[in-house]
């Protein structure tokens, strides 16, 4: 009978120590996942923030090549203007001599 | 009895097991918890960052876009008007040589003529000197001018040469007391008149286009 209140009692040590190794553990367990916390808050809002920037690159970037697509389109309107106005300063010069002669002499 | 006794302990054993696996469980799933909101406050919070930054990158892209389109469209205008200057410039030089060339024709004394009565009217007639270069004084007799001169002032003209000369083409008429003179050289009526004068060749050769 003594054996086997010893015996119960020996095990239930067992047991109380199981339990408090679990406590141990599991105590562990929330400081390192306190720490981890931590980490990963800093971690997610630098993140966040670089993939902020990398988007805020990307869409200046794609402004600047919009506009200068565009200013390509508008130095070529100007290109192809400038041409014309040579052709009609080239047929009309000797009229525009001629008046400003006039303009001045009469 | 020995048997019985037996799963007794088994049993204290198993609970306890059973509990150790649950605190740890628990604690697994709490921390996993703890790190989740983390990072869902991590999220929120830099997600108003991160909203700023692109919002201030839209504001950045507008201002790329309009300054490249100022610029271009600056540019643009710039190409288009230089050659227009540069066209309307041809024009005037190809006036200013003909002018000078002027001197070697037939017309050139009735110009400048002309030149001197409308400088002596702009005048207000009265007493005048002219002033021309050292080969034009003997192309011009001054007393039909001053006829001239003094009908349209309606003041009595008198003019005279003056002892100082000039290097340009055309004339320079003065008051005898020098306080008031009109240049009346092709060079100065130029310059006098360059913007009118290139704002009519504008409209000669470039009417019709844009």
């Amino acid at each position: 009978m003594l054996e086997s209140f010893k015996a119960v009692l020996e095990t239930e040590r067992d047991a109380e120590r199981l339990i408090r190794e679990a406590e141990e553990q599991a105590e562990k367990i929330k400081k390192s996942a306190q720490e981890r916390a931590e980490a990963v808050y800093r971690e997610t809002c630098q993140e966040t923030i670089a993939e902020a920037k990398r988007k805020s690159i990307e869409i200046k970037e794609q402004a600047k090549m919009d506009a200068e697509s565009e200013a390509q389109i508008f130095i070529k309107r100007a290109e192809k203007l400038k041409k014309k106005i040579l052709a009609s300063a080239e047929q009309k010069f000797g009229e525009a001599v001629n008046s400003i002669l006039h303009e001045i002499l009469s | 009895m020995e048997h019985s006794g037996n799963e007794i302990l088994d049993r204290i054993l198993k609970d306890a097991r059973e509990k150790a696996e649950s605190i740890i469980a628990d604690a697994k799933k709490s921390a996993e918890t703890v790190i989740e909101k983390q990072r869902q406050t991590a999220r929120q919070n830099a997600e108003e960052k991160a909203s700023a930054l692109l919002k201030r990158a839209a504001n950045d892209a507008d201002i790329i876009r309009g300054k490249v389109s100022t610029d271009i469209k600056r540019q643009a205008g710039w190409i288009v008007l230089s050659e227009k200057n540069r066209l309307i410039t041809n024009v005037l030089n190809e006036v200013k040589k003909r002018l000078v060339n002027l001197k070697k024709s037939e017309d050139y004394v009735p110009v400048l003529e002309k030149l001197i009565v409308d400088a002596g009217a702009v005048l207000g007639g009265g007493m005048l000197e002219v002033v021309l270069n050292e080969n034009d004084s003997t192309l011009v007799k001054l007393n039909t001018l001053e006829k001239k001169i003094s009908d349209r002032s309606s003041v009595d003209t008198q003019l005279k040469f003056s002892e100082q000369k000039i290097k340009a083409v055309g004339v320079i008429v003065k008051t005898i007391d020098d306080r008031i003179f009109v240049d009346n050289t092709f060079e100065a009526i130029l310059s006098r008149r360059e913007r009118e004068l290139r704002l009519k060749i504008t409209r000669i050769l470039f009417s019709n286009v844009g």
